[in-house]
């Protein structure tokens, strides 16, 4: 399959959304036809993945977790973080951001997310603030230990976010 | 369906700053393939499209012209409307990477073919004439859920 860039993220021109085979358009599918399906895509060359941490919520970072663990460094996969799903309403404080990408790594299966996205801008969180967390400047944020390879928007904030 | 992210600086915005665009729900939130006509079901407590404006009973109705428009051209180019509709996201911008969700084999193969799809500058120019003057019918979700959506760019 052929192949587009995403910034500096390569990946097969069409990639695989993950969502409605476990959450939000009905009941969620038979995991295992879920899992088949999502290896058959891999099999026909789509190598980009997407999912998200509310969708399900967590039941479709499982499921695909589970279906990319054999060729996990073959393909690319996107996850999103931006919602308070044990208190409702969005979050992307910096604190919360940290924590709940520990969830999406082990349910993933994975030690990193090649392209991580505010699912919702925060508005009580600056963009500049929530891409380079004060307290974590001097250590080590996500960023810089790599275990995020790429940062997404959801829209608004690329020129503020291209900046910081 | 959506064509705002055209309009609203957002694709100017990532072809200014090299940043890629992944757009979601590319097959109409699975309305552009046909299938689901007014008469459609969605469990409310199951299916988000229950609470979306666009798949109310009415709206459903109101926006069949795109479905027809992708209709006219899958018998043109011996493709499904799905396919279409991807080809033509594909053919917009060489950063656009589609990424349109199934749990059917058959759809996921389906959905492939797009990319055996090539739709001509001509084919193009004729879209977009045939769906500039269709008007779409309600938001992609709700308008409660829709302000959380930043579409600025």
């Amino acid at each position: 399959m052929k192949r587009r860039k995403l910034g500096t993220l390569e990946v097969s021109e069409l990639g695989s959304g993950c969502m409605s085979i476990s959450a939000n358009y009905g009941p969620p599918a038979d995991s295992n036809q879920g899992v088949s399906v999502i290896r058959e895509a891999h099999e026909k060359g789509v190598t980009f993945f997407d999912t998200a941490e509310v969708y399900g919520p967590y039941t479709s970072e499982e499921l695909l977790g589970e279906a990319l663990a054999p060729f996990r460094d073959r393909v690319r996969i996107a996850s999103k973080f931006g919602f308070d799903i044990e208190a409702g309403g969005l979050n992307s404080r910096p604190d919360h951001i940290r924590k709940v990408i520990e969830g999406s790594l082990k349910r993933l299966r994975t030690d990193r997310i090649d392209l991580y996205y505010q699912h919702r801008v925060d508005p009580a969180v600056p963009i500049e603030c929530e891409n380079h967390p004060p307290s974590a400047r001097g250590s080590s944020s996500d960023r810089r230990s790599d275990r995020v390879l790429a940062h997404g928007k959801g829209s608004r904030t690329q020129r503020r976010a291209g900046r910081v | 369906m959506e064509r705002g992210p055209e309009r609203n600086g957002v694709l100017g915005a990532c072809e200014e700053l090299g940043i890629g665009f992944v757009p979601s729900g590319p097959l109409g939130m699975g309305y552009l393939p046909g299938t689901i006509d007014a008469h459609a079901k969605f469990d409310p407590k199951a299916d988000l499209r229950s609470a979306f404006d666009r798949f109310s009973a009415e709206n459903l109705a109101a926006n069949k012209p795109v479905v027809d428009v992708l209709k006219r051209f899958a018998k043109k180019k011996n493709a499904t409307r799905a396919q279409i509709a991807l080809a033509w996201l594909l053919a917009q911008k060489p950063w656009i990477v589609p990424i349109p969700g199934t749990r059917s084999m058959d759809h996921l193969h389906e959905n492939l073919g797009a990319m055996d799809v090539p739709l001509t500058p001509a084919d193009l120019r004729e879209i977009e004439t045939a769906v500039s003057g269709i008007t779409m019918h309600g938001g992609r979700m709700n308008q409660e859920q829709m302000q959380a959506v930043d579409q600025t760019a």
